[in-house]
């Protein structure tokens, strides 16, 4: 199998190969393939993907953060939570 | 590698930055285009994607919203990357009868110069939304309103300049800019040094340091805006939507700058093309903080539960917040600037960079290459800040 057809992220899709080609564009940085592939923005935020698109761009030699690229910005939820389920009147005492 | 000159260097990538650097390039000009951070820059990739005109102010405010959405309109025609422009109708809806007279005031003071708010009422809204609330009281309907992918309209455009012969640096940073005699004469960035005569500070909520560098004082202060993003769904809601509070409540801008814990609340509602929901959108002053908090979060979630009951069921993926470049007059500031020959400032669009950065990137090119401005833009000039 081509590895440029293996699927590095599950959750939006993205190819090993739309990554290698991001960093050639002049992607750097964990943030930079993932505003240009999406790799990283779907419903697991990367939690699988963060570390197999590092090591890509460890490996093209390109990162700019050296030896590790740091990983993208985490913000909340961690795991994904229904509008209810934070909505609720349940949650004000919480 | 970073250019020895550059004719023109554009100081921030951000959607500001990268129309300048298209609508400049299409008029031949060669401009290195300097971002500091990622390519999409900060605020222009953190926000409610919206293309919207229908709480512009009447008058330049207006004017300029109205012929960007045009430029939108032009833009996904002529760039080789679909920016996903669409004019998806938008809505301000109505919650209860308290909010009718502000609204009406500001549907009236509208159609005075001829820009039509169509009030419908809350059987049609519901027609055209079917998960609105069933409590709701109505809607202004604009057709003109819509959405927009503002990431791929900047990659975009970014790489149509580079195809003009642009050149385009990112993670790069502004550490000086050099003036003699009251000229500018080159900009420092941590990767050399490139001589040029013009500089534009399109660095948004960021545009003040860039002041300090040259010594001037630039009145833009970062207003922190949090919305939240929902897994991706199918087409569940199909126009812009605008909750009445944003415009009927009223915060006070000055209590809300002194105190950090304050924030405001306004609803807005974007399905994206992807098929995510942007929701928000809670704002604050906190300085540069641009991490989410939970009472916004959950400010955010209530607001959405109410008016949209059915979206109760939705996940929420990510929260992300950044900074609207915020002016005490609600309007950007684009022009040269006194005293300082080859500085030109273009930033302070006030959560309105998305929408106006097409129109502000064609002045700025035209303030450039003739002098001359299609639209007037005395308003917008740094000079009305000056100290009296």
């Amino acid at each position: 199998m081509d590895e440029r057809e293996l699927i590095i992220c599950r959750c939006e899709e993205v190819s090993q190969g739309e990554i290698v080609d991001s960093i050639e564009w002049g992607a750097r940085t964990l943030t930079d393939v993932k505003r240009l592939t999406r790799a990283g923005k779907g419903l697991c935020q990367g939690k699988t993907c963060g570390r197999l698109v590092s090591q890509l761009l460890q490996r093209s030699g390109k990162g700019l953060e050296k030896p590790f690229p740091k990983p993208s910005t985490v913000r909340p939820p961690v795991r994904p939570l229904k509008v209810g389920e934070l909505a609720s009147e349940e949650n004000e005492d919480r | 590698m970073i250019p020895k000159e550059a004719e023109i260097v554009i100081m921030g990538g951000g959607v500001i930055g990268s129309c300048a650097a298209y609508f400049l390039s299409k008029a031949g000009r060669k401009v290195a285009l300097i971002e500091r951070g990622e390519v999409g820059g900060e605020a222009s990739v953190a926000n409610g994607a919206f293309v919207w005109t229908s709480t512009r102010r009447p008058g330049i405010d207006l004017t300029l919203a109205l012929a960007s959405i045009e430029l939108h309109k032009q833009l996904k025609e002529e760039l080789d990357v679909d920016t996903e422009y669409r004019r998806t109708g938008g809505m301000i809806v109505i919650e209860n009868e308290k909010q009718i007279p502000k609204i009406e005031a500001f549907r009236k003071e509208r159609e005075k110069v001829g820009f039509i708010l169509t009030p419908i009422d809350a059987k049609e809204a519901r027609s055209l939304e079917p998960l609105l609330s069933e409590r709701i009281v109505g809607a202004l309907y604009n057709p003109l309103d819509g959405g927009t992918n503002p990431f791929q309209l900047m990659v975009a455009l970014n790489r149509k300049a580079i195809q003009l012969g642009s050149k385009i640096f990112y993670h790069t940073q502004v550490q000086g800019i050099q003036i003699e005699d009251g000229r500018v004469k080159g900009v420092v960035t941590d990767k050399g040094v490139i001589r040029t005569n013009t500089v534009i500070n399109a660095c948004g909520s960021w545009a003040p340091f860039i002041g300090k560098m040259v010594g001037i004082k630039i009145p833009i202060i970062p207003n922190e805006m949090e919305f939240v993003v929902t897994e991706q769904l199918p087409p569940m809601v199909s126009h812009i939507i605008m909750g009445a509070s944003y415009l009927t409540e009223e915060y006070g801008k000055d209590e809300m700058i002194a105190n950090r814990e304050k924030f405001g609340m306004g609803l807005c509602i974007h399905q994206t093309a992807s098929g995510n929901l942007l929701l928000g959108a809670t704002w604050r002053f906190v300085g540069y903080d641009k991490r989410t908090s939970y009472e916004e979060t959950v400010a955010i979630a209530k607001e959405v539960a109410r008016l949209f009951p059915p979206l109760r069921q939705v996940h929420v993926i990510r929260t992300f917040a950044n900074f609207f470049p915020f002016t005490h007059d609600d309007l950007p500031i684009v022009s040269t600037v006194e005293g300082i020959e080859g500085f030109v400032m273009a930033a302070g669009h006030c959560g309105h960079g998305v929408c106006l950065g097409p129109i502000t990137g064609k002045l700025v090119s035209e303030l450039m290459c003739t002098g001359r401005t299609s639209i007037p833009i005395d308003e917008l000039s740094f000079s009305r800040f000056a100290e009296r």
